[in-house]
């Protein structure tokens, strides 16, 4: 009655039905109240003249686009109405849901985690400092050297004065404190610094300042020093009032007047540093070695640059070779043949970097094939799914749904599915990442492990895409397939056995690469695990086991040569008087995992040079070691600092030096020095397993001086109470003196081993993931087309076939499509191990034992597979099978 | 949400809410914009957290014989973005708009 009195009422009660059902009836009350209001403004109804029943009529029309308006939040109600019914559907399949959700999650977790740990070390620019991609590696290189050169202090006073195109050129040298607290020092990486180091990496304080161009005066610099967040913490317990504090480095008094942010860690990703001082500061504290600041030979400065904005890295490099070729010319004893390299990515080591790009293609592509193969099982998975559906998408159409509605009703939940992939996912790559930063040893090379390894948002970004399109594609296939509906044929549930499944090709197709792919993966898994093994049983020539290593720094802690000696002397009495102590001696260098020294020798009277390592050793190493005499002796007490210098090579050195000649007796000169072989050891493998031993000269510690060693240690007992014997013998001595890299010899040799344990560690996994996956996938095809047979099962069991003839049914379709996997596999995996080479050891990429074994492994798990569910088919009752007819 | 740009049309309306003209008509009628572009201009400001509305007690509009209103008012991330749009659209503040001392008049 009131509609029929109130016609603009009626217009909104119709205008009301596009209005989306969940605002609809807020709307229509507003407008009500709204158009009231103006009837009431004008009269009543009934009273009104034509020309303001006319403009009520016309009010109500801005009804009508207010409803418009609207229709933007009826798409999203659509939208918000496909999740819900997206989620139950997955709800009520939970075996489904859960094995695509899985699967995704370690696709995407996998490729994150890989990703995101080599990025780490490769990629990542330096923390804390502004605009890292526009800093810039300066150094000197050498016409015939291959590697860069540090550059000397005059040299960089030149660079910074005279570049037209860096904002600022700095540098820095890496350079380790002894920090001495409350009775004890700790060893801290630390870099002496120009004073526009912080200025030009752009790098903000925590606390205090960091230092300045002004804090140079006169071309010395004040004894002042900067903390890393790190170990502001550690040291200072965070107060702010460590500003201002002392702080002793290397027994000298330094005040501390500021702390970096809580990101910058040094100029060297991996390694961090945690004290900054200014490089003139040297001047004051050690003129030792500060007269290099005044020599323009001397390679010591790391240098570094920001370029000036709008400056390119051309013109950097022309504008710095410029000055180089002017400083060629100027100084030319100490700069002839020395030009500039300019090169981006502030912070890694050039031989790191190299190392990792060796051995990271292969987990990359691993996990690609991972990725892979988790596609490939999602997309069967939601065939299999698409298939069984066919009826419901049929009726949906017959019920006159739209296409487009039914399609974006199965792209939401592809959509749905593929976020809670992902959100998995994410957890995965956490946990992962976590697991392979467990994996890395704390040092390898020069690369100190101590990097974030957050997860890599572009890598996520990526899989994310892949996984996501994976899921809305083969979503969407069944909705394409069902949209030139055979309405009759999909709706007669049954109406036909074979080949009404949609996609089944498809699917055979995608269980067939899957079985494939990951056979490619197991047969890597197998040559990356034999490497392992064939590395790991390498004789390096000398005894691993039971042999710690201690590393102290007599220089840092201000002794000089004679008490040097005698410090190092007592140290090894008292050691080797520990009862349960076999042998004790030092050593300059590790066999393994360490730095190098390197000499020219030359036989006495002869102008020849041979390039050899060297280690400079006290009297008992060989016994520590136990390397085997050749011929000669072993150093003794005789070997005094008075006596003749007396030197033993190894069997290559001896080789080269006298080849077919007795060399013990014979004499060589060593930095200029005549020196007497004494002995010839056995050959050890030195800086790296894999190849063969180089030249090594030996000389005692006892004639060749050194404040800085490496205790070694033969003992048979546990390595905490050994750790503690040592650490204990120390502090007897000096109970300032730090004792750092405290580790067994065979954790120096596993650490060498680090690429390939990763390597077999990692692929391993991946294999056997890819072996659950692809068995998973086989398990589901062949359960469906199963499931698809009851009828035709049913007739045959009850026409009298035995259960053999029916599981052979079954399984010869499963097995048809395990050798062909495995064909196509093998010739895959021949073609993709051979780019292995490079990383394999003692294996060849076609070894037959690998294939075989594993080729067997993935026929037999697969046959497994097939197997359980044509037993299911063939226990099938007849009565019940024939019953859904 | 974070797009921070009202057109003047909006911006007038989000100042009579400010002022205290709190539900649809009353806008309509204080701001002269016809009820088509007040109305959506409204959701789409509250979309976007500068309003919020809420619809009057059945009882109360009972009372008085009338459709329910509903109320909207402005929230503080509406006064902000208000603020700016004053600055930018200068005749929005001088121009008379009567504040209402109490925000929900009853129209007899």
């Amino acid at each position: 009655v009131k509609l029929v009195s109130r016609p603009y009422l009626l217009l909104i009660a119709l205008l009301g039905v596009i209005v989306p059902r969940r605002l609809r009836a807020d709307w229509r009350e507003e407008w009500a109240a709204e158009l009231q209001h103006r009837e009431r403004l004008l009269a009543d109804w009934d009273r009104l003249d034509r020309a303001h029943r006319w403009e009520l009529l016309r009010r109500s029309s801005g009804a009508f686009c207010d409803a418009l308006w609207l229709q933007r939040q009826r798409w999203e109600d659509d939208v918000v109405q496909d999740v819900r019914f997206g989620v139950r559907l997955l709800l009520k399949s939970p075996v489904f849901t859960t094995i695509a959700i899985v699967t995704l999650a370690l696709g995407i977790g996998i490729n994150t985690a890989i990703f995101s740990v080599v990025n780490a070390l490769l990629l990542r620019p330096l923390g804390g400092v502004t605009d890292p991609e526009r800093l810039v590696r300066i150094s000197r290189q050498y016409a015939d050297r291959t590697s860069p050169s540090d550059s000397s202090y005059p040299d960089y006073l030149d660079y910074r004065d005279q570049t037209s195109t860096m904002s600022a050129v700095a540098f820095r040298v890496p350079t380790a404190f002894h920090v001495s607290g409350a009775g004890h020092s700790d060893r801290v990486d630390g870099e002496l610094i120009s004073s526009n180091y912080f200025e030009a990496l752009g790098v903000r304080a925590a606390q205090g300042r960091l230092i300045l161009p002004s804090d140079d005066r006169d071309g010395a610099a004040d004894e002042v020093a900067v903390l890393s967040f790190r170990l502001w913490q550690r040291q200072f317990g965070a107060q702010p009032s460590a500003i201002g504090a002392t702080i002793k480095l290397d027994g000298r008094s330094f005040a501390v007047i500021g702390v970096a942010d809580e990101r910058f860690s040094g100029a060297t990703i991996g390694t961090p540093r945690d004290i900054w001082i200014p490089v003139l500061t040297l001047r004051r504290t050690d003129p030792a070695i500060a007269v290099r600041l005044d020599r323009r030979r001397a390679s010591w400065v790391e240098m570094f640059g920001r370029l000036k904005p709008g400056a390119t890295l051309e013109q950097a490099r022309s504008d710095l070779s410029a000055i180089a070729v002017r400083l060629e010319r100027a100084f030319p004893d100490t700069n002839a043949h020395a030009r500039v390299r300019v090169d981006p990515g502030l912070g890694r080591d050039v031989e790191v970097e190299q190392e990792l790009r060796r051995f990271a293609y292969v987990p990359f592509s691993a996990a690609s094939l991972v990725l892979l193969i988790a596609c490939a099982n999602v997309a069967a998975l939601l065939l299999a799914r698409a298939a069984s559906r066919a009826r419901e998408i049929g009726m949906r159409f017959a019920l006159g749904a739209g296409r487009i509605r039914v399609i974006r009703q199965l792209l939401t939940e592809g959509g749905v599915l593929a976020l809670a992939g992902v959100i998995a996912g994410l957890l995965v790559g956490r946990w992962l990442t976590g697991w392979l930063a467990s994996l890395l040893p704390d040092r390898y090379l020069f690369l100190t492990f101590n990097v974030d390894f957050g997860l890599d948002w572009r890598v996520f970004a990526f899989t994310l895409a892949v996984a996501t399109a994976t899921g809305l594609v083969f979503a969407v296939v069944p909705a394409l397939k069902a949209s030139r509906p055979d309405l009759v044929s999909a709706l007669k549930a049954s109406a036909s056995p074979r080949g009404s499944g949609v996609g089944h090709g498809t699917r055979r197709i995608l269980v067939i690469t899957q079985v494939a792919l990951s056979l490619v993966l197991l047969i890597a898994a197998g040559l990356c695990v034999q490497t392992l093994r064939n590395a790991a049983a390498i004789d390096t020539g000398y005894n691993v086991d039971h042999v710690l290593t201690a590393r102290l720094d007599l220089a840092k802690q201000n002794y000089n040569e004679s008490r040097g000696r005698a410090f190092q002397r007592q140290l090894i009495e008292r050691l080797q008087a520990m009862p349960g102590i076999d042998v004790a001696a030092f050593a300059v260098t590790l066999p393994l995992n360490d730095g190098r020294w390197e000499n020219p020798v030359r036989r006495a009277g002869d102008s020849t040079r041979i390039q050899t390592f060297e280690n400079i050793v006290s009297t008992r190493y060989f016994d520590v070691m136990e390397v085997p005499l050749v011929v000669g002796r072993r150093f003794s007490d005789i070997d005094d600092e008075h006596a003749p210098h007396v030197a033993i090579l190894n069997q290559t050195l001896a080789r080269m030096m006298w080849p077919n000649q007795h060399p013990v007796g014979k004499s060589l000169t060593f930095k200029g020095q005549p020196v007497q072989v004494v002995g010839v050891v056995r050959d050890i493998k030195g800086r790296n397993l894999f190849e063969r031993p180089g030249p090594m000269l030996y000389l005692p510690i006892s004639q060749y001086y050194e404040p800085a060693v490496v205790i070694h240690v033969r003992a048979s007992m546990s390595t905490p109470a050994l750790a503690q014997i040592v650490q204990r013998e120390v502090q007897t001595l000096d109970r300032d003196l730090p004792l750092y890299n405290i580790k067994m010899l065979d954790e120096h040799l596993r650490a060498t081993l680090t690429p390939q344990r990763l390597l077999a560690y990692v692929i391993s996994a991946f294999g056997v993931l890819a072996l659950v996956l692809a068995t998973v996938g086989l398990y589901g095809l062949v359960s469906y087309i199963v499931t698809e047979h009851t009828p035709e099962i049913g007739i045959r069991v009850a026409l009298g076939a035995r259960k053999a003839q029916i599981v052979a049914l079954f399984m010869s379709q499963g097995l048809g499509m395990i050798f062909l996997g495995v064909g196509i596999g093998l010739a895959a995996a021949s073609a993709l191990t051979r780019l292995m080479k490079g990383v394999l050891f003692g294996v060849s990429p076609l070894d037959p034992f690998t294939l075989m074994a594993v080729a067997l492994l993935l026929i037999g798990s697969s046959t497994l597979a097939c197997y359980v569910p044509a037993r299911r088919a063939a226990r099938t009752d007849p009565n019940v099978a024939l019953q859904y007819e | 949400m974070g797009n921070r740009f009202l057109t003047s049309a909006s911006a007038a309306i989000l100042n009579a809410v400010a002022n205290g003209y709190s539900f649809g008509f009353d806008i309509v009628d204080v701001t002269g914009m016809p009820s088509g572009t007040v109305y959506p201009a409204l959701r789409r400001l509250e979309e976007s957290r500068y309003l919020t509305s809420k619809w009057e007690k059945e009882r109360v509009a009972y009372a008085e014989a009338r459709p329910r209103r509903r109320y909207y008012e402005i929230t503080r991330a509406g006064r902000d973005v208000l603020a700016e749009a004053v600055k930018r659209y200068r005749l929005l503040g001088t121009s008379a708009i009567p504040s209402v001392r109490d925000p929900r008049p009853s129209h007899t």
